[in-house]
C-alpha cells in the first residue's frame, strides 16, 4: 500500500453542495442524523495527529474528485469554481468499494483547521483548496517506484570476476595433472625448525616451474604431503604436514603438485559475500562494479601525527584520518609508503581508544607478499598490539615473534614470572589442605580472644549490675543523711550563686563609675563615688569567698557519706566479693583484648602485603564492640584475599593449557592484525573477524581476486602502491585464455574488456586512473635516491612529479656520478654478445657477467650494502657461478643477486644493473617491460651502476623502452657518468689511471 | 493426512489462501442455536506486519583472559586497569583491550563518579556466577498486529499453515470479487510494539520472553484471508485458519471498527431469490424446489436421485451450503435415507483432516447429521460404509481413529 503525507500550509474550507443539502434536509425528516456533514468535519478535526486519509479519482469527464476517510465515514469533495475551498457532494458509509481503493494507496493529509460553511458563498476570502498540491502529491506518489534491487551491472560484474577465478583454478589444474615431477634423490636439510614437521630436500631429475608455498605430494602417498619451502634449480625444499618417517620417502620417484583450492576458495568466498551482500563495507560492490564511489570527506586536517610528515604524507594521512571508504595512495620508491602507512595505522588505533570499545576498531595490514606484510609490521609493532597470522616459517624473525602462538608462549612466561611475588604473598590465605589456610589459624586464635573479652566484659557487667544491687541496700540507712547533705549543697550553691551575682553588679557599677570622664569642678565628688563603689565591690568578694568556702564544706560533708557508703560496700561480704570477682573478670578482659591485638597484627601484615588492605583502620577505639568490629574486618579482608588467592591459582594453572583461547583473545584485542590477503580468509582464527580499516600494501602487485578477500571484510580501505613498479603476477595460460576470449551471448565484447584488464592490471591501478582525481593522493618526496637518480627516475616513470630531499653522496672511489653507466659497446660484437641456452631459451651475458663480478669483488666492498639486479634467471645463475668462488662462499651472493622480483621493496648503497641483451638485431626482450626497468632502478641509495651495451639498448625495436634509453643517454650527458667497459676493467684491475 | 500447504502456493488460487471453506463456516454456524446467519462476506483482514529488533542474552563459553579480568572485578574486588595488570601479570594494554570488550559487551561498566573505577553490571555480575558469557545479541522477528485496532494477533495466528498475503499480491481466479479488502486507514502506531513487550503474557503474542527491548524496524501492509458471517442483530462471526471455529480475535475488532460493521451492513447485492434461480438453471437442476425456511435460509430440494457418486451431484454437497454473492444456499433431500448417506460420506472426509482426534471427529459428525436431521451413526456403520464405499486412504485414516 503506497502511502504518502502532505501537510497543507493553510485551513480548508468546505460547504455541503446543493443536492446534498437537498438529500440531508430529507434524511433529517427520516430520523437519520448520521450523514451530518458537521460530524464529519468534527472526526476531521479530531484526526489532526495522524493525517485524513485522501484520495484523487479522476471522472469521465476529466474532472477531479477528492475522497476524504474518516473511521466511519466517505466524503465526496470537488473543488469550488474560485478553487477557495470544496463543495462536499456525498457523505456516506464505508462500503467495498473505499476499503478496496485504499488498499491501492492514499495521501496521508495534515491540515491545519477543516472549517464547514453551510453554503459554498460562505467561504471566507483568503481561503485556498490547494487542490493543485494535493495534484502534485498524488501525481509523485503515484509514478513512485519502488526501492530498486541490485543492479544488473553488479552481478555482470561478479560473474567476470568469478569467471576469472575459475577459469584460472581451472588451467593450474590442467597445468599440473598434465606434468608430474621426477626427483632423483631425497636428502635431510639443515632447515631452522620451529615445529617437528620434516623438511626434505628433492632433487629434481629436470627444472620444473613451481611456486612457493604449492602443495605436493610424494609418490602418490597422502601421508607425504606438504608445502614447498623453497625451489631453487633442480632443489625444491618441502615442509612436511606430519612427522614422515624417513624411510616411507622413496630414494626416487614422483612428486605431485596437489592442485590447491585454498586460494581459489578464499577468492570465491570473497565474490560470495558480495554477492550476498554481506561485506563489511554495503558500498564495496558499487566500488568495484561501477569504479565509482561517494565524494571522499573532508581530510581531517587538524589531525597531526606522531612523527613528521612531508606535505604528500601529511595529506595522505589526513585524508585517511577523515575515514573515506577508499584512500588510494600512489607511493613512488622512496617516498615514504611505510613510514606513512604507520602513522595512519596509530591514529587510527589511537582514534578507536579514544572512541571507547567497540569490535571495529581493528585494523588489518595485508599485502600479496609475508614479506611485504612483515615489513609494514616493523615500523608498527613498537606502537601497537600488533598480532602477525601466518606460518611462523614464512614470516621474517621479528614478525614471527609477533605470531599469535608466539606472543601466548611469551604471554605465559611473563605472567607466570610477574605474579609468582603476588602469589606468594597470597599463599597464607590459600586453603592448604584440611587444616584450612594460616590466615585460619590467626582468624581462629582471634576470634577465641575475642570472645574471651567479650566474656570477661559480660562478666565485668554482671558484677556491676550486682554491685549496684548491694549498694542500694548498704545505703538506705544512709539516705536520709545523704538527701540532707545533697539538700544543703544545693542550697548552698544557688546562694554562691547569688553572692557571685551581686559580686557582678558590684563590679560593673563600679567600673562604670571609674570609667566615666568628669569635668574638674565635678572630680571631687566623682572621686568619692568611685570610693565608695570600690568599698561596696570589696565587701561583695568577700561574701562571695565565705559562700564559697561553706559549699565546699558542705559538698565534703556529702561525699564522706558516699565514701562511708563505698567503704561498706567493700566490708560487706557479698560486696567485697563482687568487687573482687569484678576485678578479675577486667584483668580478664584487658589481657584477651591485648592478645587480640597481638593475633591480628600478623594477619594485618600479611593483609597488607597481599595488598588486600589492613581490615582495620589504625584509629578505631579497641574496647570490645571496637574489637568486634575489627574482627568484622579482617573477616572482610580475608574473605577477599582468599577470593584472590584461589583466583589467581586458578589463573595460573589454566593460562598453561589456553593456547587457543589465548591465541583467539590476543587477536580479539589487538589494534593491527598482520596477514597476506589470501591469509585473511584462510587462517582460522580470523575467521568471521571484520575490520574498521584494510590498509593494503603494495597493492600495485595485487589483482583483483587476491585484493577482494581483504577488502569485503573491511569497512575502509587504504589501498597504498605505485603500478609504475612491478605489476601483478600474470599466469600465461590465463593470459591467453583471456585474449582469445570472443563475444558471445553469456560473454558480450564489455566484459571480455573488462576481464582483460582485471586479469592484466592491478585492481589499484585499475581504481587509480577512474578514482585518483578525487580519491587518490600521490606521495612525491623521495629520500632515497640520489638527485641524478632520482631525476631521471621521476621523468622517466612519474611525469616529474617527484622531488628530492636527499643528502648527497660523497665522491666514490670509481664514478664521477651516481648515474652511472657502464657501456660494452666498446669490445667486438663477439665479445659482447648475449647468449641463449638451448632448450627454454634462458638468456645470459658472459662479458656483462665477467665485469659485474669485477664490480662487486673490486669495487662493492667500498659500499655499505650492494645487490646486483639483472633481468633473467640464467644471468643469475651465471653471476653466481662466478661470483661464489670469487667471494669465496655463497653468504654473501645469494641475498645479494637475484633478478627484480626479489628487489621490490628493498634498497642499497649500490646496485648494479645489467641490461644482458646485447644482439645485432636490437631485440631486447622483456626489458621493454619498462616496470621493472624502475624498481632495478630505484632501489639506488647511493650510486646506481648500469651494464650494458648502450649500442643494442638503443637500437631497441620497443619504441618505448628506445625513448628511456634516448633519456638515459641524454641524463648521463647531462649529470652522469657514461664509461666504457674497457676503462672501467681496467680501473678495477689496478692497471687504468683514475680518470677523474 | 497431510499438512496444509502453507504460503508459498504456486497457483495462487482463492483456495489455496483459506483452507478453511466458507460452506463450513456457515455449518458451523448453523449449529449455533443462539445465531441466525444472513451472509456471508470473504475478506483480506488487513493487518500490520512489523519487523521487530529485540535483544536477548546469548550464552558463550568465556575466553580466558576475558573470563579472569571479570572474575578480577567480580570477586577479587580490583577495579582499575593497573590493579588489574598488576594481579594477573598482564601487559597493561591487553588489560585496557580486554576491559573495553567487557564494558562492549556489557559485562563492566565505568564509574564515573570514581575516575572510571570497572564495576561489574548485572549481567557480567551473572555471567561470573554461571561461568558463561552472556551476550546481548539482536534478534528479529516478524510481528501481526489488526490494522484497525493494533492490538497484536494471538499466537494462533502465527501458526504455519495461516496464509498471511503480502501487499500486492492479487488473489487470481478472483472474478467474483471473493476475498474483498478491507482497509484501514490509521497509519501503525509504533507504541504498540512496546505495549505487547510490556505485557506479562506476550509469549501469548509470540513474543518470547526471553526477549528484551523490543523495537520495530519497519512495517508492512499484510492481509489475512477471513470469513464474515453477518447475523442478525449486528453480530460478526470470523473465521480464520487460525482455528477450527470462530476467531474471536477477528470478531472483536470487528466490534472495534465501525467501517467494517458499516461496510457489511451497507453492501447492497442481487435479491437472493433471483441468484438463486439464476444459480439452480445454471446447474441444470430443474427439478429443485426452492424455499427460504423461516430461519432465513434459502433451500434447494432435491429427488433422491439427483445425488450420489454418479449423480449430479455428490453426497458430500447434501445438506451443505452454496455460497454466492455473500448468501448461501442449502441443498437438500426430502429423502431420509440418502441423507444418512451424506453424512456417512461426509464423516469419510472428515477423517482425514489434518490433525483431527477421535473427539473432534465424533462432534464433527454429529454436527453434520445434526446439520442433516439424521441420527448420529455409529463408528461401526461408519467403518461399514468405509468398507463397501470409502477409499482406501478413507478407510485407514477412519481405523487409526477408532
Amino acid at each position: 500500500m503506497a502511502t504518502a503525507a502532505v501537510t497543507l500550509p493553510g485551513g480548508v474550507a468546505m460547504a455541503p453542495s446543493a443536492n446534498l443539502t437537498e438529500k440531508l434536509a430529507v434524511a433529517r425528516v427520516q430520523g437519520n442524523e448520521d450523514l451530518d456533514p458537521e460530524r464529519f468535519v468534527d472526526q476531521l478535526r479530531r484526526m489532526s495527529g495522524s493525517g485524513v486519509p485522501l484520495r484523487l479519482e479522476t471522472g469521465r469527464d476529466e474532472s477531479t474528485t477528492f475522497r476524504l476517510y474518516t473511521d466511519t465515514h466517505v466524503a465526496l469533495l470537488r473543488p469550488t469554481s474560485h478553487d477557495d475551498g470544496y463543495l462536499v457532494t456525498h457523505v456516506a458509509r464505508w462500503g467495498f468499494r473505499d476499503h478496496r481503493s485504499l488498499a491501492q494507496g492514499f495521501l496521508r493529509v495534515h491540515c491545519p483547521h477543516w472549517t464547514l460553511y453551510s453554503h459554498v458563498r460562505h467561504i471566507g476570502a483568503g481561503h485556498q483548496s490547494f487542490s493543485g498540491l494535493l495534484k502534485n502529491a498524488w501525481e509523485a506518489m503515484s509514478t513512485a517506484t519502488p526501492a530498486g534491487s541490485r543492479p544488473d551491472r553488479h552481478l555482470d560484474y561478479l560473474d567476470t570476476v568469478e569467471r576469472i577465478i575459475l577459469r584460472t583454478r581451472d588451467l593450474e589444474r590442467e597445468r599440473l595433472a598434465a606434468s608430474p615431477m621426477l626427483y632423483r634423490a631425497r636428502r635431510a636439510t639443515r632447515e631452522q625448525r620451529y615445529s617437528a614437521r620434516g623438511v626434505y630436500e628433492f632433487r629434481l631429475a629436470e627444472a620444473y616451474p613451481i611456486a612457493e608455498g604449492a602443495q605436493v605430494q610424494v609418490a602418490e602417498d597422502k601421508e607425504l604431503r606438504g608445502m614447498v619451502l623453497r625451489s631453487e634449480n633442480l632443489d625444491v625444499t618441502v615442509r612436511f604436514d606430519g612427522v614422515p618417517d624417513f624411510a616411507r620417502i622413496p630414494a626416487q620417484g614422483v612428486l605431485t603438485v596437489l592442485p590447491s583450492d585454498v586460494v581459489y576458495k578464499a577468492q570465491l568466498g570473497a565474490v560470495t559475500a558480495l554477492r550476498n551482500g554481506e561485506a563489511t563495507s554495503p558500498r564495496l560492490l558499487t566500488t568495484l562494479a561501477e569504479q565509482r564511489t561517494a565524494p571522499p570527506p573532508h581530510p581531517d586536517r587538524s589531525a597531526i601525527p606522531l612523527r613528521p610528515l612531508d606535505g604528500s604524507q601529511l595529506d595522505a594521512y589526513q585524508r585517511a584520518l577523515g575515514k573515506p571508504d577508499l584512500l588510494l595512495v600512489l607511493g613512488p620508491p622512496g617516498t615514504g609508503k611505510t613510514w606513512t602507512i604507520t602513522e595512519i595505522a596509530v591514529a587510527e588505533a589511537a582514534a578507536a581508544a579514544r572512541g571507547g570499545a567497540g569490535s571495529l576498531h581493528r585494523t588489518l595490514v595485508t599485502a600479496q607478499s609475508n614479506r611485504a606484510v612483515d615489513n609494514v609490521l616493523a615500523g608498527l609493532a613498537d606502537h601497537l598490539r600488533c598480532v602477525r597470522v601466518g606460518n611462523p616459517e614464512a614470516l621474517t624473525g621479528p614478525a614471527r615473534e609477533l605470531t599469535a602462538e608466539a606472543q601466548v608462549d611469551e604471554l605465559k612466561d611473563s605472567l607466570l614470572r610477574y605474579t609468582q611475588p603476588i602469589a606468594a604473598a597470597l599463599e597464607p590465605f590459600s586453603p592448604a589442605g584440611d587444616a584450612g589456610d594460616a590466615a585460619s589459624a590467626h582468624l581462629v586464635l582471634l576470634r577465641g580472644y575475642v570472645e574471651d573479652s567479650r566474656q570477661a566484659d559480660a562478666a565485668v557487667r554482671s558484677r556491676d549490675t550486682e554491685l549496684d544491687g548491694v549498694h542500694q541496700r548498704l545505703r538506705a540507712p544512709l539516705e536520709p543523711r545523704i538527701a540532707a547533705a545533697r539538700s544543703a549543697v544545693e542550697q548552698a550553691q544557688v546562694e554562691t550563686e547569688k553572692m557571685r551575682d551581686r559580686r557582678n553588679r558590684a563590679q560593673l557599677r563600679h567600673a562604670r563609675t571609674a570609667a566615666r570622664r568628669v569635668p574638674g569642678w565635678w572630680a571631687a565628688i566623682h572621686n568619692r563615688v568611685t570610693t565608695r563603689r570600690l568599698r561596696a565591690l570589696r565587701a561583695a568578694d568577700g561574701q562571695v569567698d565565705e559562700a564559697e568556702q561553706e559549699l565546699a564544706a558542705l559538698r565534703s560533708a556529702h561525699d564522706e557519706l558516699l565514701t562511708e557508703v563505698t567503704t561498706l560496700v567493700a566490708r560487706d561480704s557479698a560486696g567485697g566479693r563482687l568487687l573482687a570477682e569484678r576485678e578479675n573478670a577486667w584483668g580478664r578482659r584487658e589481657r584477651a583484648l591485648s592478645q587480640a591485638a597481638r593475633a591480628a597484627e600478623p594477619l594485618r601484615g600479611g593483609l597488607e602485603l597481599a595488598g588486600c588492605g589492613r581490615g582495620f583502620p589504625d584509629t578505631e577505639a579497641g574496647d570490645v564492640a571496637g574489637w568486634e568490629r575489627r574482627e568484622q574486618g579482617l573477616l572482610e579482608a580475608v574473605g577477599l584475599a582468599r577470593a584472590r588467592a584461589s583466583l589467581l591459582t586458578e589463573w595460573r594453572g589454566r593460562v598453561p593449557t589456553a593456547d587457543e583461547e589465548l591465541k583467539h583473545e590476543l587477536v580479539s584485542y589487538a589494534d593491527v592484525i598482520a596477514a597476506t590477503c589470501i591469509g585473511v580468509s584462510t587462517k582460522n582464527i580470523l575467521s568471521g573477524l571484520s575490520f574498521d580499516l584494510a590498509i593494503v600494501d603494495e597493492a600495485g602487485q595485487i589483482a583483483l581476486p587476491d585484493l577482494l578477500v581483504p577488502l569485503v571484510r573491511a569497512r575502509r580501505a587504504v589501498l597504498v602502491g605505485d603500478h609504475h613498479q612491478l605489476p601483478p603476477y600474470l599466469d600465461s595460460d590465463v593470459a591467453q585464455w583471456a585474449e582469445g576470449l570472443a563475444p558471445s551471448s553469456v560473454m558480450p565484447a564489455l566484459a571480455i574488456t573488462e576481464t582483460r584488464d582485471i586479469v592484466a592490471r592491478s585492481e589499484f591501478e585499475r581504481l587509480f586512473e577512474r578514482l585518483g582525481v578525487d580519491h587518490g593522493v600521490t606521495l612525491t618526496t623521495q629520500r632515497r635516491m640520489p638527485a641524478t637518480v632520482a631525476t631521471f627516475i621521476s621523468q622517466t616513470f612519474y611525469g616529474g612529479v617527484l622531488t628530492t630531499d636527499h643528502p648527497g653522496t660523497g665522491p666514490d672511489p670509481l664514478f664521477r656520478s651516481p648515474l652511472a653507466f657502464v657501456d660494452t659497446s666498446d669490445r667486438p660484437p663477439g665479445e659482447r654478445q648475449e647468449s641463449r641456452a638451448a632448450g627454454n631459451g634462458g638468456i645470459s651475458n658472459r662479458l656483462e657477467a665477467r665485469l659485474i663480478a669485477d664490480l662487486v669483488a673490486r669495487y662493492a666492498g667500498q659500499h655499505r650494502d650492494w645487490a646486483v639486479i639483472v633481468p633473467y634467471r640464467a644471468q643469475v645463475r651465471l653471476l653466481r657461478r662466478i661470483l661464489v668462488p670469487r667471494l669465496g662462499g655463497p653468504g654473501n651472493v645469494e641475498d645479494n643477486i637475484g633478478t627484480v622480483d626479489a628487489f621490490q621493496g628493498n634498497e642499497r648503497d649500490l646496485i648494479i644493473y645489467g641490461f644482458t641483451r646485447s644482439n645485432r638485431s636490437g631485440s631486447v626482450g622483456f626489458l621493454r617491460e619498462l616496470r621493472r626497468l624502475n624498481v632495478a632502478m630505484s632501489r639506488t641509495r647511493r650510486q646506481l651502476v648500469m651494464v650494458g651495451d648502450l649500442d643494442t639498448l638503443a637500437r631497441s625495436t620497443d619504441a618505448g623502452f628506445a625513448n628511456v634509453i634516448a633519456n638515459l643517454r641524454a641524463a648521463l650527458a647531462s649529470a652522469g657518468d657514461l664509461r666504457g667497459s674497457r676503462e672501467i676493467q681496467a680501473r678495477l684491475r689496478g692497471t687504468g689511471e683514475d680518470p677523474r | 493426512m497431510s499438512r496444509p500447504l502453507s504460503g508459498s502456493a504456486s497457483a495462487g488460487s482463492v483456495g489455496e489462501w483459506l483452507l478453511f471453506p466458507d460452506f463450513r463456516a456457515i455449518e458451523l454456524t448453523m449449529a449455533m442455536p443462539e445465531v441466525r446467519p444472513l451472509r456471508i462476506f470473504s475478506v483480506r483482514w488487513p493487518l500490520w506486519q512489523v519487523e521487530v529488533q529485540a535483544t536477548f542474552e546469548e550464552s558463550q563459553p568465556f575466553d580466558v583472559v576475558d573470563h579472569y579480568l571479570l572474575r578480577g572485578v567480580v570477586e577479587g574486588r580490583l577495579h582499575t586497569e593497573d590493579e588489574l595488570a598488576r594481579f594477573f601479570g598482564l601487559s597493561s594494554s591487553l588489560v585496557a583491550r580486554g576491559t573495553e570488550h567487557l564494558v562492549h559487551i556489557g559485562h563492566l561498566q565505568r564509574d564515573t563518579r570514581a575516575a572510571g573505577a570497572l564495576l561489574p553490571t548485572n549481567l557480567g555480575a551473572v555471567s561470573v556466577r554461571d561461568g558463561v558469557r552472556y551476550v546481548r545479541k539482536e534478534s528479529r522477528q516478524l510481528l501481526l498486529f489488526d490494522a484497525f485496532t493494533h492490538r497484536p494477533l494471538p499466537r494462533a495466528h502465527y501458526d504455519g499453515s495461516v496464509r498471511i498475503v503480502p501487499a500486492g499480491e492479487r488473489n487470481t481466479g478472483d472474478a467474483r470479487g471473493r476475498f474483498r479488502p478491507l482497509s484501514s486507514a490509521r497509519p501503525f502506531d509504533l507504541d504498540a510494539v512496546h505495549a505487547v513487550a510490556a505485557r506479562p503474557d506476550r509469549d501469548q503474542f509470540n513474543v518470547p520472553r526471553r526477549l528484551r527491548n523490543l523495537h520495530p524496524v519497519s512495517d508492512a501492509a499484510v492481509w489475512l484471508p477471513t470469513h464474515l458471517i453477518l447475523a442478525d442483530e449486528a453480530t460478526v462471526l470470523a473465521f480464520t485458519q487460525a482455528g477450527q471455529g470462530r476467531d474471536r480475535f477477528i470478531e472483536d475488532s470487528c466490534g472495534l471498527a465501525p467501517q467494517v460493521m458499516h461496510t457489511l451492513e451497507g453492501e447492497r447485492g442481487t435479491e437472493p431469490r433471483q441468484i438463486w434461480v439464476e444459480w439452480i438453471r445454471a446447474q441444470g437442476l430443474g427439478e429443485a424446489m426452492l424455499t427460504n425456511l423461516p430461519n432465513g435460509v434459502w433451500r434447494a430440494t432435491l429427488p433422491a436421485g439427483a445425488f450420489g457418486p454418479s449423480a449430479r451431484q455428490p453426497y458430500h454437497r447434501l445438506g451443505s451450503f452454496q455460497v454466492r454473492d455473500t448468501y448461501f444456499l442449502q441443498l437438500w433431500c426430502v429423502d431420509e435415507r440418502a441423507r444418512a448417506t451424506a453424512v456417512r460420506s461426509r464423516a469419510l472426509a472428515i477423517s482425514r483432516r489434518y490433525g483431527i482426534d477421535r473427539s473432534d471427529f465424533d462432534d464433527a459428525v454429529a454436527a453434520v447429521a445434526n446439520l442433516l436431521e439424521v441420527p448420529v451413526p455409529t463408528f461401526d456403520e461408519l467403518s461399514e460404509h468405509a468398507v463397501t464405499s470409502g477409499t482406501p486412504l478413507q478407510r485407514q485414516a477412519l481405523e487409526a481413529l477408532r
